[in-house]
Formats: structure tokens, sequence, C-alpha cells
């Protein structure tokens, strides 16, 4: 192993950004200064640190009114070069985007048709932003135009960012017009009936233990679904999914409406019994401190019925169990009352057990199964947030896509964007697996690295037979490990595309959570903005702008 | 070098464009769908069956989606059917839905994709749900998305059987059979159907054996219009559906319920088709391709063997192997006793009879009920006699009449306490040691059910 990875510094996201950082400024600047060393001696070695010296204050000393100057000239020359009508392709895709969804009938859910909206304008803008960034430079330095702006007072940093700033204002207003159109056409075509699906929930999540017939803690049955994605608890017995939320308060409900949870649990039936009456469970409010155990209903499982559009009545809601704030409940002969939040709700925890009425069936529960739903938000609000999403993933597309037309050539600058847009979009899953496999199982995963799979695959040799204990498996071994830690520092460079896809939740009737998906995705952008900035500064300084 | 002018050359341009135009349309104009309607290379396309609209209706999206990928087509499909999966295991149904749809959108005319998401849909996800309304929902999907693979597929005889398949089987012996025959009528979606059933899989409001019938006659429609074969099974078989479908349908009637005049016209339909239509038909046996009918007389044997240089006990040869592989005696004589007055009285007697033991707890009625179903059995199996052996042949030749008797007198011998030592109707068939071991199999099952009361 080259390192430790595991180490806890290194768990710090922060920590890590700025080693990554380092390192990048380190191998840079080292090439830099042995270059010009290798060119010019120590004049050359002189005159690298005279650039860096001078680009640090260009970095830092930058004039807003020049770089909204360039901003404007960028889009200026984007809209000449009829960027814009990108939009016009959307509005004709719109307009026979029926032919795609497939069955569109009045049962269809909303989904695939947010889904179908926020796939297209990602998918339509990206290309569109990689080419305004990948091109637009490389184009000015071939008709020298950008002669007439480098030779004005103007910092190569503004021009840099003024590109970027111009992109960005381009793309903005594309995907404004776009996003406004996609939101109007959802909620034209959604079938009357799956309007209602048009919501922003917002769920608080809790903790989920389960207890078997004992009470003790276990981890539930596994009835042998291949995804293992819940756990089961038998019906007719003690056995109990318990949840545990926290922080709720009496203010978060204004005007004493109902505390409403959502379920989405699972059946199992081991025979088939009544199949006209679905599998049944009873929902029990408990306040662990008093011992009160309030019965607040039973409930049919209604498996899977978000994905069937269903007949119900107006303002009715499926799956959901709704607490009035005063609960009454009967006692043996007795019939009592308790207040939700001064009996039940135990400095801000709430505690439910879910048991499974029918015997020998089953009910599968995971810990989203079951949310607090607070106060529905619309859904423009969802949808807007997800569009905030794409808009920041565009905002990172330009940067590194401005940043490679600094250092390289159209093609291949528009190549090295797509490039890593492909690579965080669909293998950054597989290559942090592979990763994490590696690293914790102390250099040996299946197949080995790529050169031990080229051997393989030259020696006609399968995965999983080791290689012989010779000077060629040591070799190989020595040669992989390089690979991987290369691969380990390339992970860092390759942005997680999947964190800016909040159309999950939209699609979902979720709102997009802040904390999970848009703070990231700020980060994220912030944290490519500012390496690809010094980067896409000095390619553009030490680029020899007469070349064609 | 010439001496024209730039407006000059664009003007001849343009005609020459214009001119190309008159044979480019002239030539390649496409088809109105009527013969002759299109240009020459479209005639020639429809001449020898290499167009698409041959193949069945064409889909704009599927050819702007073709179009648009390029050669890329392949992949864009693989990646659909991979999402396909995984939104399969991840149990994210509208999703695996619509990337079923966008599959067939790339690949309209691969008959396996739909087969097998019509098939995910109807069966798996159906499977999948607890209620029986959203399972029926899943299996009207899957029989939807069947229905619109026959519509781009006109020339697959499979795919038509397969809706009839849905239709028949799906609906009318699911374990929810009894449910899914009511919402066929009826569909659960109220609002949307006001009462009746979806009008896409079912427009006339029809029993679904009806509906599964119409299916399985289009595919033997498709079948002998000779464009492709099917693969599925020998040939008699698989055109044997449509009438077992009347047959299903009577049957189905009997155990709603009703036993009315139209039970005994539709045992009496399933009967003539039967014999008339289906027992006409020429086929030819497999290997070595001798023409038979499965039904005929001397003389119409004769002909054939005439016309085919063979000799008649050679046609009656192949005539009876395929008799004994499709079962057609047992069918034909269950036709013709069911159609009778007696025996609908008989299956009256039987339903209230099972009724009242297991529903309305009345054991005394019951037993009254099972009694005179049993001796008007008894009389209905006088009237066909015996066989060589002296046994029946209506029990022999129908083991589905006696499986439904043995089943009354298990009823009967707990009702009563007990069968007579001496007589009863039906004695045969109780004491007959063929019958044996599917009399133990149905106490068991019969000691079950009882249980559940």
């Amino acid at each position: 192993m080259p390192f430790d990875t595991n180490h806890p510094i290194f768990q710090n996201p922060l920590v890590r950004w700025v080693v990554v950082v380092c390192v990048l400024a380190l191998i840079g600047s080292f090439v830099g200064a042995v270059s010009s060393w290798i060119g010019g001696g120590n004049r050359g070695l002189a005159g690298f640190f005279g650039v860096v010296r001078r680009g640090l204050s260009d970095l830092l000393f930058v004039s807003p009114r020049r770089v909204f100057a360039l901003a404007t000239l960028t889009a200026r020359e984007s809209v000449r070069r009829k960027a814009l009508w990108v939009g016009a392709v959307f509005l004709v895709l719109f307009m026979f985007a029926g032919w795609f969804i497939g069955d569109t009938s009045d049962t269809t859910p909303a989904k695939p048709y947010i889904s179908f909206v926020m796939t297209t304008i990602r998918w339509m803008l990206l290309p569109v932003a990689v080419l305004l960034a990948c091109w637009g430079l490389p184009a000015d330095i071939k008709d020298r135009s950008l002669h007439t702006v480098v030779t004005k007072p103007v910092r190569r940093s503004e021009v840099v960012l003024g590109r970027i700033g111009g992109y960005v204002f381009v793309v903005s207003l594309l995907l404004l017009v776009v996003g406004a159109v996609g939101y109007a056409w959802v909620r034209r075509v959604v079938p009357e009936r799956s309007q209602r699906q048009l919501i922003s929930r917002v769920p608080v999540y809790g903790f989920l233990r389960m207890l078997d017939e004992q009470g003790e803690q276990f981890e539930g049955v596994n009835v042998g679904d291949l995804l293992d994605m819940r756990r089961f608890i038998q019906g007719g017995t003690k056995e109990r999914a318990v949840w545990q939320f926290r922080n709720l308060k009496a203010s978060d409900f204004p005007g004493d409406q109902d505390v409403r949870l959502e379920y989405t649990f699972e059946a199992f039936r081991s025979y088939k019994g009544d199949i006209d009456t679905e599998i049944e469970f009873s929902v029990f409010l408990v306040n662990p401190k008093t011992n009160l155990r309030v019965p607040a209903g039973v409930l049919p499982v209604n498996e899977f019925s978000s994905e069937v559009v269903h007949d119900l009545a107006d303002g009715q809601t499926e799956n959901l169990i709704s607490l009035p704030r005063s609960i009454t409940y009967s006692e043996g002969e007795t019939t009592k009352t308790a207040d939700l939040f001064k009996d039940l709700v135990d400095d801000g925890n709430l505690q439910l057990e879910i048991g499974c009425l029918d015997a020998s069936q089953y009910l599968g529960v995971n810990p989203a199964d079951l949310f607090v739903r607070m106060p529905d938000r619309s859904f423009a609000v969802g949808y807007w947030k997800t569009i905030f999403a794409i808009w920041l993933l565009l905002v990172l597309i330009i940067t590194i896509g401005t940043t490679a037309s600094c250092i390289l050539k159209g093609p291949v600058a528009t190549l090295a964007t797509f490039g890593l847009l492909i690579l965080g979009t669909f293998l950054k899953d597989s290559l942090i697996d592979r990763l994490s496999r590696y690293f914790s199982d102390g250099g040996q995963v299946v197949g080995g690295g790529s050169i031990e799979a080229f051997y393989r695959i030259v020696t006609g040799m399968n995965e999983s037979t080791p290689l012989d204990d010779s000077i060629t498996k040591r070799v190989i071994e020595t040669l992989d490990a390089g690979v991987y830690a290369m691969l380990y520092l390339a992970q860092y460079i390759i942005p997680d595309i999947r964190v800016f896809d909040a159309a999950l939740f939209t699609s979902n009737g979720f709102d997009v959570p802040v904390g999970s998906c848009i703070l990231p995705s700020v980060l994220i952008t912030l944290g490519f903005f500012i390496p690809a900035y010094i980067i896409g500064y000095f390619g553009l300084q030490v680029r020899e702008l007469e070349a064609k | 070098m010439n001496n024209l002018s730039s407006r000059q050359r664009k003007l001849v341009y343009a005609g020459g464009i214009l001119l190309l135009m008159v044979f480019v349309i002239l030539l390649g104009k496409p088809s109105e769908g009527s013969l002759g309607s299109g240009g020459k290379v479209s005639d020639l396309r429809e001449d020898y069956s290499l167009g698409e609209a041959t193949l069945g209706n064409v889909d704009p999206a599927s050819s702007t989606m073709n179009l648009v990928l390029l050669g890329f087509r392949g992949i864009a499909a693989s990646i659909l059917w991979s999402d396909a999966e995984h939104y399969r295991m991840t149990k994210n149904w509208s999703q695996l839905q619509q990337s079923a749809d966008s599959i067939t959108l790339l690949q309209p005319h691969f008959k396996k994709v739909w087969e097998y998401q019509a098939w995910n849909l109807g069966f798996n996800v159906s499977s999948e749900c607890d209620a029986v309304e959203d399972r029926y929902f899943w299996v009207k999907q899957g029989a939807k998305y069947l229905q619109r693979g026959t519509i781009r597929n006109k020339q697959f005889p499979e795919l038509f059987f397969e809706c009839g398949r849905f239709f028949g089987q799906k609906i009318g012996r699911a374990d929810e059979k009894e449910q899914f025959r009511k919402y066929f009528l009826a569909d659960p979606d109220k609002t949307r159907w006001e009462g009746k059933g979806d009008g896409d899989i079912n427009p006339d409001n029809e029993d679904n054996y009806l509906v599964a019938r119409s299916w399985y006659l289009k595919a033997n429609a498709s079948l002998e219009s000779g464009e492709l074969e099917q693969h599925k099974m020998d040939l008699p078989l698989f055109m044997a559906y449509p009438y077992h479908s009347l047959m299903d349908y009577a049957a189905a009637r009997e155990d709603d319920g009703y036993f009315d005049e139209d039970a005994k016209t539709a045992w009496a339909n399933a009967l003539r088709e039967w014999t008339d239509i289906f027992g006409r038909k020429v086929f030819a046996a497999a290997g070595n391709g001798t023409r038979f009918t499965l039904e005929g007389t001397e003389a119409e044997f004769a002909k054939l063997a005439q016309e085919d240089s063979q000799s008649v006990a050679d046609k009656m040869h192949w005539q009876d192997r395929y008799r004994s592989t499709i079962n057609y005696n047992y069918w034909k004589t269950r036709c013709q006793a069911e159609q009778q007055q007696g025996m609908l009285d008989v299956r009256r007697d039987f339903y209230e009879g099972k009724k009242a033991f297991k529903e309305d707890g009345d054991l005394e009625r019951s037993g009254k009920l099972l009694e005179n179903g049993t001796k008007g059995l008894q009389a209905v199996m006088d009237t066909f006699g015996k066989n060589g052996e002296g046994k029946s042949v209506l029990l022999y030749a129908d083991e589905q009449i006696a499986e439904d008797a043995l089943k009354s007198l298990l009823i009967l011998e707990r009702v009563r306490d007990g069968l007579p030592k001496d007589t009863f109707p039906l004695k045969e068939l109780w004491e007959d040691s063929y019958f044996a071991p599917k009399k133990e199999e149905l106490r068991e099952r019969f000691n079950r059910w009882a249980g559940e009361n």
C-alpha cells in the first residue's frame, strides 16, 4: 500500500481539497521551474519567479468593471455564434415530447414527465456549455481578435474571468428560458389525476431499529430479495420496527396541524392467504420515559401504490399516518386522551412502533420508508432548485472548459472536458469502488490493476488464478501500486457529477435538500473554480497568442 | 468558365435541383398505404416486403430516434436494457415501464423485446404488489404493451398469441382470477372507465375469454397468411387455442354461477367450432408432411388420400396421433355432455351445494343439492353408455367431470357423515381404483379448504 489513505486527516473533505490543490500547485511549480531553467538557465528561473509574482497580483487584484466588460463582449460574441439557437431546438423537442414518453394515459404518473424535462435540459445545455467554453478562446486566438483585448490594459486573469462570466451569462439565459418552458410544459401535460404528484414534500427522516420477539435488537429477516433493500418483521408476533424522530417541535406544524407521516413499506407473503385483503400493520406511539403506549391505527401496506395513479377523493393522500394533536384511544373499557406533543413527544423525540398484523406474513422496512412529512412546499420550489443544481453544473463545466481552452486547442479542450464530464457521470462510482477495494484489502483486488490485467490478457490467464510468486509478479504489483496511487489522486480531479442530479428528488415529489444536494454542488463548483481559475490564468499567460 | 452571372448561375442550379427533385419524387415517393400509391422504389419495397411499413405501423418517434442516434442504436438499446434491469431490481416500476417503452422505440421489430418486457410488467411486476387492484393494473400494462407490439409487428403470429394468453390465461387462471375477471368487465378505475372494462384492452366489454379468442384468431390469421411461421408448439396445438377459449368461456360462466340458456349455447358453439371449423382444418403431419383433418368421413379421407397418393390407413394413423396429442376426443365429448340440459342442472346443483356448504353453512340444503346433482350426473353418464371394459365412457373421456363429481362426493361424505354403504349414484366412480389417487389428492385439498371455513 503506497500511503495510508485511511488516516483521519484524509477524511475531512476540506483537507483533501487543500492537499490536492497543493500537490497540483507543487507539481505545476516544479515543472515550470525546471523547464524554465532548462530553457534559459538562471535567467529563465528568474523569469519563472517573475511570472509567479506577477501572477499572484494578477489573480488577486482584478477589476470588476473590466471583467464585466469582457463578459459582455464574450456574451455578445456567443450570441453572434448562434448559441441561443439551442433554445429553438429545445422547443421543437418539447413539441414532440409525447412521442418519447411512451404510454401516456391519464394513469401515467408525473415522474416520467419531470424526468424527461430535466434530462432534456441537462443534456441539451451541457454540450452547448462545453462547446462555447472550449472553442471561444481558441477561435479568438486563431482569428487574432484576442489581440485587440490583450493589447488593452487588461490582466489575463480578467480575460479568464470575463470569459467564464460571459459564457455563464449566456447559458444562464438559456437555462432560464428552457426552465420556464419546461415548467409550463410539465404543468400542462401531466395528466389531471397525476397533478397531485406535482409537489415538493419535505421529509424528516428518523432512526430505525428492529426488535425481535424478546424485544432485543436484531437485523430483521431476509426474505431472499436480491436487492436486500429492506429487512422484514414477521406478522402476528412481537417483532417490531421502531422509528425514532428527533427535534420535532409543535411550532413546526402551525395552526395545530396534524403531524403526518408517510410510509412506503413492502409486503412479503409466505402463503397466499386472503388475496382480497391487503397485509396490514399496526402503529403505536410510545413514550419510553413514561411507558405510555398509544395505538395510532391499523393501516394497509399499499405496496408500491405510488407507482400507480389511484382514484382518490380530493385532498386525500395515500400511505399517510395522520396524528392529531389530541389522540383518543381505548384501554380496556376506558377511553383516554393523550396530547401528542405533551404526552408522547419527549424532548423533541417521537417514537413509533410498527408491527405486522397478519400471522406468518412479513412486512419489509427500510429507514427511509417512514418519514415525518412537514408542510409541503410548492412544486415550483423543488423544480427551480433542480434548475439551480443544473446551473451549478453548467458553471462547473464552463469553468473547466474555459481553463482547458486557455491551454489546449479547441478539439483537445472539448475532448478533455467531455471526458471529465463522462468520467464524473458514469465512471466515478466504479473507480471509487475499485480504489476502496484496493486500499481496504491490502492491495489485493480480483484481477489486479491495469498492468496485471494486461498481463493476464496476454497470457490468457483468468482473473481468479493467483500469479506465480516470481520477480514478474513483484514488478507488476509495484507498477500497479503506482497506477493505483495516481488513480487515487485522479479521483479528486474528476468532479462527482451525480451530486448535481437533483431531478431524482423532484420527479419523486420531494423538495431538493440543501444539505445533501445543493450545498455539496456549490462546494464542488467552488472547489474546482478556484484551481481552474489559477491554472487558466497561467495557461493563458504563457500561451503563445500568435500561434494559430 | 462561362459568361453567366452569379444570379444566372444560381437560377441554373435551382432549375437543376427542381429537375432532380422531380425524378427523386417519382422514384422515391413514400406509399400512402395502398398498393401503387408510392413511387417506384416504394412499389418495389412493397413487392419484396422490404419496407418497414410492411412489418406493421411505422412509429414516427421510433424512426426519429433511430435517425438521430446515427449508428449508436445498439449502444443506446443496451444502456436502456441495463436501466430496465436496474429499475426492476430496485422495484422502480414506472421507470421500468418507461425504459421498456424506450427500448421498443429503438428495437420496434425485435419480437423478444415485446414478449419479455410485457411478461415483466404483466407477471413479475404485477405479482410484487399486494393489492389485487394494483396487480390488475400491471397485468393491463403488460397486455397493453404487447398490444402495441402487435400494431408494430403484424407479421409475428406469436405476439397475437401472447396477447390471447394474457387475456385468457393470466386473467382467467391466475390466483386472482375471480377478481381479475370481474375487473375485466368493471375496471377498478371507475372514474376513467365509468364502471366498464378498460376500453384500451376490452373495447366491447366482453368476457376475457372471448377477447382472448379474438386474439388467438388473429394469431391464426397471421399464421395462415403465410408470412412467418410460429415456433411455439406443434401447429394443431397452436391453432386450437381460439376454440379452447370458447370452452373456457362456457366453463367460466358456470364457475361464475350462470346456468342459463347462454351457458348451453356457449357449449354448443364450442362444439360446433371445435368439430366444424377446427376439425375441418387441413394439417400436415410433422416429419413427413402427411395431410389430414381431425374430423371427416372415410369418403373425405379417401379423397384426400387419392389427391396425395397415400393410403387412407396412413391418413387415419396421423389423425389418431394428433387427436391424442391435442385431446381432441376429450374436448369433443365434454362439449357434447355440457350442452345437455341435464348436465347444466348437475352443474347448478354442484355449484349451489358447494356454496351452501362453504358460504352459508346450510348442510342440509347442501346435502340435498349434491345428492340431486350426483343423481343427475349418473343419468347423463348413462346416456353416454359404457366402453368395452364396462366403464363409463363419459368419465373416462372427461376427467374434469370426474374430478368435479369427486369433489361433490367428498362434500357429500362430510355433510352426511359418510356415504351410504350399499348403493348411491356415482358409486362406480367413488370405488374405481383408477381414480383412487385423484380421490386422495382431492381429499387432502378438500380438508384444507373445508378447514378454512
